[in-house]
């Protein structure tokens, strides 16, 4: 395999298709800081370049503009308060305070850094995982989906902080407006009230922009500060010190890294939640754990490098069984049959070849990105220190450009002011915006799961010594993270 | 920031009421339909209850409410702040929305787009006409690239002028 592998790199490294990966990172790039924007959209943007073009220069751009997306997608997060893509939410938390007390440099630097690193180890796992990925694809059924499903729930006791009962609330509401549409397994319209725009539910995009967005932009223009308040930013200091950051914390990298690997590889538990489990964990694991959602840089390093990293575990199931995880697997799906390749076990036998070049040019690409972005990251960072009153229209006019994406109707920008002026109210009542999102990403798994666990094994599923297995780390994490919590507020 | 416990209650009312409506309303779904809205607006219903619950132990107090992790801003504000009078302070900002909303309707989100940030800037912002003009021709600018580059599409509108050019 070492031989197939070197061969895989020197294609890569053609000039030709070197350029096509690059143009795919470009891309990449752009879809990331748009906050909007996904790699779903990234890559359906790409799709129809990709019809009839060679194998290697489609597949290096492809994968080149997948890799990258989580990359750059912290800018907005980090400087704006905004989720740059669905991977980039828990990123906020730290990154967003870190940046008002002057250190966006740092926080972008230290993102950049660890996001590469995931992005690396990713692709070294994809590698070494693909000769015996297929029993574990299969290991995980219904009854053990639905409980990771739960496990990623179980957060919301962590990033609740010290008021639990109101978290949990709070991932109710997001449960409840996952549930907006048409119900699954049935023809059946939920609380749609007669308006076409809901029959499809509330788009994610326009939840978190809604959510996050405007609430803090309205309260960023009341105050009449920028985002990095009165502090006298220096955005070019800091950087290496987000670099010195990541090779301190190399553990919480790794760490992080194989939990966002292991996350994207089980189908269907979606990318939108590998951050927040991996700051979770990370919250919940770390000595002075009090210190984070206050600007702590170890919640910017554990979910950046697990967001890209769980690229490398996605395409896992994706090339091996066709099974795409994700929305942007689905599209990278479509676009491999496109390009005459068919996902299964051909692609470790007879495509191998092809596979390989996947796996360098998500390693490479990630290198790449990350260095541009590093490049990018001291100009794009004077935006904290922006007055709001400049910032604020050209902020609006992206954010609303970006919810008009999800389904192309006014419905996009109707739900986004009212879900942002519902943000705005909850947040001033102190309620914690995160869990609402994370039970809305989680709804569909856990409904469509428990139903499916029910109809085929009525109550015996719950003693699958998976779903046991599942269960005890569930409430082991919520009792700890509760607990930690108290201790903190005491 | 602190919150006032006369609104705290009216949220967790609000909360109260909006969870029992969905237990209410999912009883006449099917039942594949019905188990999980019923879960959920019987979980909420629940943590509605424990959260009046811990406010009645709290006493009348000012339990004193802090920031929470995820209150990614700095929303301002004095204790004194009630929702009423915090609302009053976004208000302005909404009606800039809400004519935002009517520019897009009207003539096109493009162009729409580019009006409002420079009023918004000339208005809001203190920019002199020169930069705000400049900023109008930028946002524009930027729009029709995107759109272009990424196939991106824009709300419809009564007369689009970007549209009937043939530029979008």
């Amino acid at each position: 395999m070492a031989e197939e592998a070197l061969q895989a790199l020197l294609t890569l490294l053609v000039p030709v298709n070197l350029a096509f990966m690059l143009a795919g990172v470009v891309v990449g790039m752009a879809v990331g800081i748009l906050p909007g924007l996904g790699g779903t959209v990234g890559l359906s943007l790409l799709l129809p370049f990709v019809f009839g073009m060679d194998q290697a220069p489609a597949i290096a751009m492809l994968i080149g503009m997948a890799a990258v997306v989580h990359t750059a997608d912290t800018f907005p997060s980090v400087l704006l308060g905004v989720p740059g893509s669905s991977g980039s939410q828990a990123t906020i938390m730290d990154g967003y305070p870190l940046a008002r007390k002057g250190e966006a440099a740092r926080a972008l630097s230290a993102a950049f850094l660890s996001s590469m690193a995931g992005g690396v180890v990713g692709a070294v796992t994809l590698l070494l995982i693909l000769p015996v990925a297929r029993p574990l694809v299969l290991a995980f059924r219904s009854p053990e989906l639905f409980m990771l499903a739960l496990l990623g729930l179980s957060m919301v006791g962590i990033l609740s902080g010290k008021h639990p009962l109101r978290g949990g609330l709070m991932a109710a509401l997001g449960l409840l407006i996952a549930s907006i549409g048409a119900a699954p397994a049935t023809p059946f319209y939920r609380f749609t009230f007669g308006q076409l725009y809901l029959y499809d539910g509330i788009p994610l995009v326009v939840l978190a922009l809604g959510l996050f967005a405007l609430p803090e932009l309205l309260d960023l223009l009341v105050a009449g500060a920028s985002i990095a308040g009165s502090q006298a930013v220096e955005v070019g200091r800091g950087r290496w010190e987000g670099l010195q950051d990541v090779i301190r914390e190399r553990l919480l990298v790794f760490r992080s890294a194989v939990l966002g690997v292991a996350v994207g590889f089980i189908p269907g538990l979606g990318g939108s939640v590998v951050d927040w489990i991996s700051y979770g964990v990370a919250a919940q694991t770390s000595k002075n754990a009090e210190s984070f959602g206050k600007g702590d840089i170890r919640g910017v390093i554990a979910p950046e490098s697990s967001n890209n990293a769980k690229e490398g575990g996605a395409l896992i199931p994706t090339l091996l069984f066709g099974i795409p995880g994700s929305g942007t697997t689905a599209v990278l799906l479509g676009g491999l049959v496109l390009l005459g390749l068919q996902p299964g076990p051909r692609m470790i036998r007879g495509d191998l070849d092809v596979t390989l070049l996947i796996v360098w040019t998500l390693a490479l690409a990630n290198v790449f990105g990350a260095l541009g972005c590093l490049a990018l990251s001291g100009l794009v960072a004077r935006l904290a220190t922006v007055r709001a009153a400049v910032l604020a229209p050209f902020l609006l006019v992206v954010m609303l450009a970006g919810a008009f994406q999800s389904t192309r109707s006014w419905g996009d920008l109707v739900a986004f002011v009212v879900i942002g002026l519902m943000g705005w109210v909850l947040r001033r009542l102190g309620y914690p915006l995160p869990p609402v999102l994370i039970g809305f990403v989680l709804a569909a798994s856990i409904e469509r799961n428990l139903w499916i666990s029910m109809t085929r094994y009525g109550w015996s599923w719950l003693l699958e010594p998976g779903v046991i297995g599942i269960g005890i780390i569930t409430v082991v994490l919520t009792t700890l993270g509760v607990r930690l919590n108290r201790r903190t507020a005491g | 920031m602190n919150v006032s416990r006369r609104d705290r209650l009216a949220g967790l009312l609000a909360l109260l009421v909006v969870f029992t409506a969905v237990v209410g309303g999912s009883l006449g779904f099917p039942p594949r339909a019905r188990i999980y809205p019923l879960f959920v607006g019987g979980l909420g219903v629940l943590l509605s209850l424990a959260g009046l619950w811990a406010m009645v132990r709290e006493g009348p107090a000012e339990p004193g409410a802090r920031e929470m992790p995820g209150g990614t801003g700095h929303a301002p504000g004095t204790e004194a702040d009630s929702l009423r009078v915090a609302f009053g302070r976004i208000a302005p900002y909404l009606v800039w929305l809400l004519g935002y909303f009517v520019l897009i309707r009207m003539i096109g989100l493009v162009l729409a787009s580019g009006i409002f940030v420079a009023l918004f800037l000339r208005r809001e912002g203190g920019v002199a006409w020169g930069p705000a003009f400049g900023a109008l021709v930028a946002v524009c600018a930027f729009l029709v690239a995107v759109g272009s580059l990424f196939g991106l599409h824009w709300p419809l509108s009564v007369a689009d002028p970007f549209r009937a050019l043939g530029v979008l």
